[in-house]
């Protein structure tokens, strides 16, 4: 069973992943994640069952992402090749150009050493192959400097007590 | 110069500890070498043809004293005594020991250095006008820019994974010395019509196999906006720039493909996106980090003292020479901008050894603030030095073969590390740059030529710019024989232009000599002083053509 890393806690994963959806949609229990390409084909919203979630590969583009989808609790990227880093930008569009409100994972070939990164781009869990070092995705998370978006509180020399113009964001959570 | 806050120095402190552990992993097996591979070039760390590669960053091309001592004793303890400066202002250590690499990053650490991001598909180390903030013509010092740019791309979480590298460079200036038109991204400083000021905006330049000139995306942006502006252009590349390919997946190959006109349509898309939640930066942000980079106290020099020195000291024709190709003018009357020069015939152009670095460290405190710059050219600048001191620093500088005075001439040759050092080269560049030093060693001649650049890179990659010299030296593999292919005409500046190539390739013996045939046709066509390079416009390359490819007995 896959390891789910979900504000630094390792947990056992509820989701169940859908390769391939054969049966109609609304015959799927809670916890299915099924692919965005079927859903986005769904015609009947809201589906009856309150927790649906979808995975999509990175190149994925944003338009594709409707209201329907963006109301689902978990949206899930399955990234194929960790060097491709479009899945940064697409986390990124989801949580703040889209203002998705659920919880956004990232699943399938990323590296651990990446999760730092990609919680600053707004992903809310990780789901990490059986075998994963865990350990060492628990370090990547607690001791990698945090980004540095917002020049704003770091450029006085002296410390004043000026006020800070913009909370760092992507720092907050 | 920026002085580190706490901030700073635990963020390094995290990176470097992380590294470390990175590290351990690979050697331990639990980390494989591919997927080390865009870890430790993120750090810096190269696995090269003879050892690892550790490149070393230098913010906009600034070290002060401490540093510049600080990397002699890392070159001398974990090097053999010597280091490199690259055309893109950084410093590599060629001879390093994997496992030495944490202890080597402590010291740097120690002195506010480190290797982050010279290398992997993120943003690069960002650099600048080596005469940035003394430069008369400077329309506002691009310094405080360049470090809210560097605090920005540090360590930025959605693109350190980019289709490929990416590189920034911003000039603050009217003379472009910073070639912003052969970046990813160049910033030029520009005020609008309330004098107000801001960037014009030019992307997609590049060199390596496609060479291409950056288009101006914007002319004018204003300053708040940099960070917000940044983000747009590279959000658009990572998600559209080709990956496929990993020559073509540069922004240059995006903007040429799609057209400015709509590469601009998508980053201005984009841009309407990222407003709500805009990084724009306020009037007191930019002002506080215009206050890390104050004017030092220059003195007020007496104007009669100061005409008699230069007088006496003109007098000796071997200062004479240097002071007029190694010396600039300077924004403060009484003080010259000083390059020191890393090219002598003796070692590969822009090394720079150990006890060099010290000296250059005691004489940066004696006579320039304490700090120096690093150039493009691969040479080191004092940027301020009274006139006054400057017959002194020469003889000093000259103790130490620091004081060749070839600034901007034939032998001024920038020059990559070639297949020396270089896993990605297909031709010796070092010994080629060596025999050219050697035919054109007589100053008095490299002298009368004037302004002059020649380039030499092992590969079609062109770390050297070869496109952009007047002469331009590209290795090339022919069935495994090492050739070189000329191109002449290339510049950078104001304008800068792309070389076009002169004809078939030569063997390496035969350059020098080619070299020399390219340099009497200019002679014999040259009217007055006039430099190589407005020669060449008038003549045109035929000309050059005939002399080298059809020789008239």
């Amino acid at each position: 069973m896959n390891l789910l890393i979900k504000q630094g806690l390792v947990l056992e994963d509820p989701w169940v992943k859908i390769n391939k959806a054969e049966s109609p949609l609304t015959d799927y229990p809670w916890f299915s994640l099924l692919p965005l390409t079927t859903l986005i084909e769904h015609q009947k919203w809201p589906l009856p069952q309150a927790w649906i979630g979808a995975w999509f590969e990175t190149g994925t583009p944003a338009s594709l992402f409707t209201q329907h989808i963006l109301d689902l609790p978990l949206l899930s990227i399955d990234v194929q090749d960790y060097t491709d880093g479009r899945f940064f930008s697409l986390a990124t569009t989801l949580k703040r150009t889209l203002c998705y409100q659920g919880e956004l994972r990232i699943a399938g070939n990323f590296l651990l050493d990446q999760m730092a990164m990609l919680t600053d781009c707004g992903a809310d869990s990780f789901s990490l192959p059986e075998g994963s070092d865990y350990e060492h995705a628990l370090y990547i998370l607690n001791n990698s400097p945090r980004a540095n978006l917002h020049t704003s509180t770091r450029s006085t020399p002296q410390h004043t007590n000026s006020q800070v113009p913009y909370e760092p964001e992507y720092t907050s959570r | 110069m920026y002085q580190y806050n706490a901030q700073d120095r635990s963020q390094l402190e995290s990176r470097r500890e992380i590294f470390e552990r990175q590290i351990e992993r690979n050697i331990e097996g639990k980390l494989s070498d591919e997927d080390f591979r865009p870890l430790r070039l993120q750090q810096g760390l190269y696995i090269q043809r003879q050892a690892p590669m550790l490149r070393i960053a230098v913010p906009y091309g600034m070290l002060d004293a401490k540093q510049l001592r600080t990397l002699a004793k890392v070159a001398k303890e974990f090097d053999k005594s010597y280091c490199h400066i690259t055309t893109r202002q950084n410093i590599q250590l060629n001879w390093v020991q994997i496992q030495d690499v944490p202890s080597l990053l402590k010291t740097l650490a120690q002195a506010n250095l480190h290797s982050i991001q010279t290398s992997g598909n993120c943003i690069r180390n960002i650099t600048s006008d080596p005469f940035a903030g003394v430069a008369g013509d400077e329309i506002f010092d691009p310094r405080p820019y360049c470090e809210i740019i560097r605090q920005w791309s540090l360590g930025h979480p959605e693109f350190a994974f980019l289709p490929r590298k990416f590189k920034i460079a911003i000039s603050g200036s009217k003379e472009d010395r910073a070639i912003t038109q052969a970046h990813d991204i160049g910033l030029r400083a520009t005020l609008n019509s309330q004098q107000e000021r801001g960037f014009q905006v030019i992307v997609g330049g590049g060199l390596g196999r496609t060479p291409i000139l950056g288009s101006v995306l914007s002319s004018f942006i204003p300053e708040q906006s940099i960070l917000d502006y940044l983000t747009a252009i590279i959000r658009v590349y990572n998600l559209y720039g080709r990956r496929d390919n990993k020559y073509k997946a540069r922004i240059k190959i995006l903007v040429k493909s799609i057209g400015i006109e709509q590469f601009k349509q998508q980053v201005e898309q984009e841009l309407v996106h990222i407003r709500p939640h805009s990084q724009q930066l306020s009037v007191e942000n930019i002002t506080a980090m215009m206050a890390h980079f104050p004017s030092p106290a220059y003195r007020q020099f007496d104007q009669t003292q100061l005409a008699q020195l230069q007088a006496t000291h003109t007098e000796d024709p071997a200062f004479l020479h240097w002071f007029n190709r190694n010396t600039k003018k300077h924004k403060v009357h009484g003080y010259r901008i000083v390059t020191l020069s890393l090219k002598n015939a003796k070692a590969a152009p822009g090394d720079v050894r150990s006890e060099q670095l010290e000296v250059i460290a005691d004489l940066a405190e004696r006579f320039s603030f304490g700090e120096v710059r690093t150039t493009h050219q691969q040479n080191i600048v004092l940027a301020d030095v009274p006139v006054i001191d400057l017959f002194d620093l020469w003889q000093n500088l000259q103790i130490s073969d620091l004081a060749a005075p070839n600034i901007g001439t034939i032998n001024d040759i920038i020059c990559c590390p070639g297949l020396a050092f270089c896993s990605l080269a297909n031709a010796e560049s070092i010994p080629v740059a060596l025999k050219i030093q050697k035919t054109f060693d007589d100053l008095d001649y490299a002298y009368e030529l004037g302004d002059l650049s020649l380039n030499i890179s092992g590969c079609m990659n062109a770390c050297s710019h070869h496109h952009l010299a007047n002469i331009g030296i590209l290795g090339v593999d022919k069935k495994g024989q090492q050739f070189y292919q000329i191109s002449l005409g290339g510049a950078k500046g104001t304008p800068t232009q792309l070389g076009k190539i002169l004809g078939p390739s030569f063997a390496a013996s035969a350059v020098p000599g080619i070299i020399e045939i390219i340099i009497q046709t200019y002679l014999r066509h040259r009217q007055g002083l006039e430099r190589f390079i407005d020669t060449y416009a008038r003549i045109g390359i035929a000309t050059f053509k005939e002399a080298v490819y059809e020789p008239v007995n």
